[in-house]
């Protein structure tokens, strides 16, 4: 071998084994820093093989949040029936603690959705954790304890996903919640009764189609901790024939005011535009968001909205069910959607029920990722021939750039490919490393923490922002970031995901430039405000400046 | 192919709509290659076509509706909305009309 060859043969193996070692890899380090309860959720157990019910199936979601401002994410895992949820509190990133006992957070029976929000401005932040049964705020008493407070949803609905939202731009957080359909155990049929009972010939439990609808809720903010049910009057409750989980919210057409994205399952999914005066129209059908590209509709479960493709507008990613591949709804402008997922590489995956799902930008590089959770429904998939199956893997997609997407599921680490029945999933830099971590509701299983074994070498910043005209929580504040002459997006949003909360606080990538050259933040309230030159690497507080 | 060679695709459906001008799915194909060109007009003209050989096609009118939004025809697009969604929704108490039809009772719990 010529002394050239052997340079180039090294030179191979160096590019080859370093780009290994760059590839990031998420771990599941839940153990390690203190998740080892598991939340109940119905069948199989070992005194239930399979689940019966439906209420089985929709599973809990997971919040980040920072409920005593020391910087730090906390966590709330919500749990089904014969469990109880639990507040863990971060101890500076290093340790998650259950603090449920010492705060007097306490939920029984089927918890289904979290989302948080500041909701009389008093700095701390609060949340509501939906039932099937009845939905509850827990206001956040100057991070000491949490005192329930009972929300007028009415009796027995099956409540799923939630968001704050200051849909009237009053400066004080409102509340939309999902209900899914009308369930009890008294008339709801036993796996097998009828042919909606049925997955590929095998008696499974039943539903949702040929379970009655119900609607979606509102409540005004009335001050003071008081909520007013204004679900008719706002047009919220006017469609009624739609399986309702996730909820997502972002001003999708551009017109200052935030809108509600809801994913149905098995029916065609929701967009409430807002009409500025306190209404909403459902336009889902007609600016392109409900159905798949073929006019089917899909079963979605999780939305997340982000800028795919760079263009400074809000796409929407929907996970559904298996059969069927996740849906990314490509904002055109103005709030018009396209189904753009076979085109951005984003059709290939139909053997997985998804569920939890965000953007985020795992490699910092600028450009906004994918992550999607999953499980599937019916334990009995385990009996049928092929590649569905009960437990399922993560799925992770690296955006390419302008929105074409690759599947870097297998080259990614163990924390992506551990097979679980998977629901709701958070997204947020619990350690304050630069790397986002996704906390994961499995079922009848402790979570999931999928960390970066290794943060990407590129550069990042973390803004908080913090209304003060505007909600306390800034949601509803668009923010954009400009690095390496590109410019990102992204809004600051409660709930999302699927049933599940967010870290508030926004990150953006910023790739090599060691800072964002220009971020510009507009507040609800209207107020625009310019930063330039800000170094990256760190969290930032962003405060709504006191003039108007 | 359609997405990545899109003159041949084409070619190919216009080929199957001389042997069969009744194929609405090849309507249907020609019509979503010339909306993803910006051919609004020609995408509109297959849509109609499939819609009228296939008036509850979910594929056919849901594509017409997008046509018609993306050519700032926003009366037809909601009015094509409206068809679709007729067809989308099943009833409310459809199981319990099902139930009625089979002369079954609710399940023992």
């Amino acid at each position: 071998m010529t002394r050239a060859a052997l340079l180039l043969l090294v030179a191979a193996a160096f590019l080859l084994f370093g780009a290994a070692a760059l590839q990031p890899s998420f771990e599941n380090a839940a153990a390690r820093y203190g998740f080892t309860h598991s939340f109940p959720n119905g069948g199989p157990t070992e005194s239930q093989p399979t689940k019966k019910y439906i209420i089985e199936t929709t599973g809990s979601g997971v919040g980040w949040i920072d409920y005593d401002n020391d910087g730090y994410l906390d966590a709330v895992l919500l749990s089904g029936d014969g469990g109880t949820s639990r507040l863990y509190h971060n101890e500076t990133g290093r340790k998650l603690r259950d603090v449920s006992a010492e705060t007097g957070f306490f939920t029984s029976g089927w918890a289904q959705g979290i989302c948080a929000g500041d909701t009389d401005n008093d700095g701390f932040t609060d949340f509501v954790v939906t039932h099937w049964g009845s939905s509850t705020l827990f206001h956040n008493q100057a991070s000491r304890r949490f005192r329930r407070i009972e929300l007028p949803t009415g009796p027995n609905r099956y409540n799923t996903g939630c968001a704050f939202i200051d849909y009237d731009r009053d400066g004080d957080l409102d509340l939309v919640i999902s209900n899914y359909l009308r369930f009890d155990y008294s008339s709801v049929p036993l796996p097998g009764a009828n042919p909606y009972c049925f997955y590929r010939n095998l008696a499974v439990n039943c539903g949702p189609r040929g379970l009655d609808f119900d609607r979606n809720i509102l409540l005004r903010n009335d001050g003071g901790l008081k909520f007013t049910d204004v679900s008719a009057a706002s047009g919220i409750a006017g469609p009624n024939r739609n399986y309702a989980l996730g909820v997502l919210t972002g001003d999708f057409d551009g017109d200052g005011w935030t809108d509600i994205f809801i994913a149905c399952d098995q029916t065609p999914s929701l967009l409430y535009i807002n009409q500025r005066h306190g209404t909403f129209v459902e336009e889902g059908l007609l600016r392109g968001a409900a159905l798949d590209e073929h006019g089917k509709a899909l079963s979605g479960m999780g939305a997340a909205a982000g800028d795919a493709d760079g263009d400074g507008w809000l796409d929407i990613f929907r996970t559904n069910f298996s059969d069927e591949y996740s849906t990314l709804y490509r904002n055109r402008g103005n709030g018009e959607f396209e189904d753009a997922t076979v085109a951005a590489g984003l059709s290939a995956n139909t053997h997985y029920v998804g569920w939890g799902t965000g953007f985020l930008d795992f490699d910092n590089d600028g450009w906004k990722d994918l992550l999607l959770v999953n499980g599937h429904v019916f334990p009995e998939a385990d009996r049928l021939p092929g590649p569905v199956r009960f437990r399922q893997r993560s799925i992770l997609y690296r955006n390419i750039g302008k929105g074409r997407f690759a599947d870097v599921s297998s080259a990614t680490g163990p924390g992506i490919a551990e097979p679980r029945v998977a629901r709701g999933a958070a997204f947020g830099d619990f350690d304050n490393d630069g790397a986002v971590d996704i906390l994961v509701n499995n079922q009848n299983e402790p979570p999931s923490l999928l960390r970066l074994q290794k943060p990407a070498p590129s550069n990042w910043i973390i803004l908080k922002l913090e209304g003060r005209h505007s909600n306390r929580s800034a949601l509803g504040a668009k923010v954009s970031v400009t690095a390496n002459g590109r410019t990102q997006i992204d809004e600051v949003r409660s709930g999302g995901s699927y049933l599940s909360q967010n870290d508030l606080r926004l990150h953006f990538g910023l790739g090599s430039s060691p800072q964002a050259e220009r971020i510009e933040v507009l507040w609800p309230s209207g107020k625009k405000q310019l930063l330039l030159g800000v170094r990256g690497g760190r969290v930032l507080l962003v405060a709504e400046p006191d003039d108007r | 192919m359609a997405r990545q060679n899109p003159n041949a695709a084409r070619e190919r459906f216009q080929r199957a709509l001389t042997l069969d001008p009744s194929l609405a799915e090849a309507l249907i194909a020609l019509g979503k290659l010339d909306a993803a060109s910006g051919r609004h007009a020609d995408a509109i003209g297959h849509l109609e076509r499939a819609v009228k050989l296939r008036p509850n096609s979910e594929p056919a009118l849901y594509n017409l509706m997008l046509a018609y939004r993306n050519a700032g025809r926003a009366a037809d697009a909601r009015a094509a909305s409206d068809r679709l969604q007729k067809l989308q929704q099943p009833p409310q108490g459809e199981f319990t009309e099902f139930l009625k039809k089979l002369g079954e009772k609710t399940p023992p719990q």
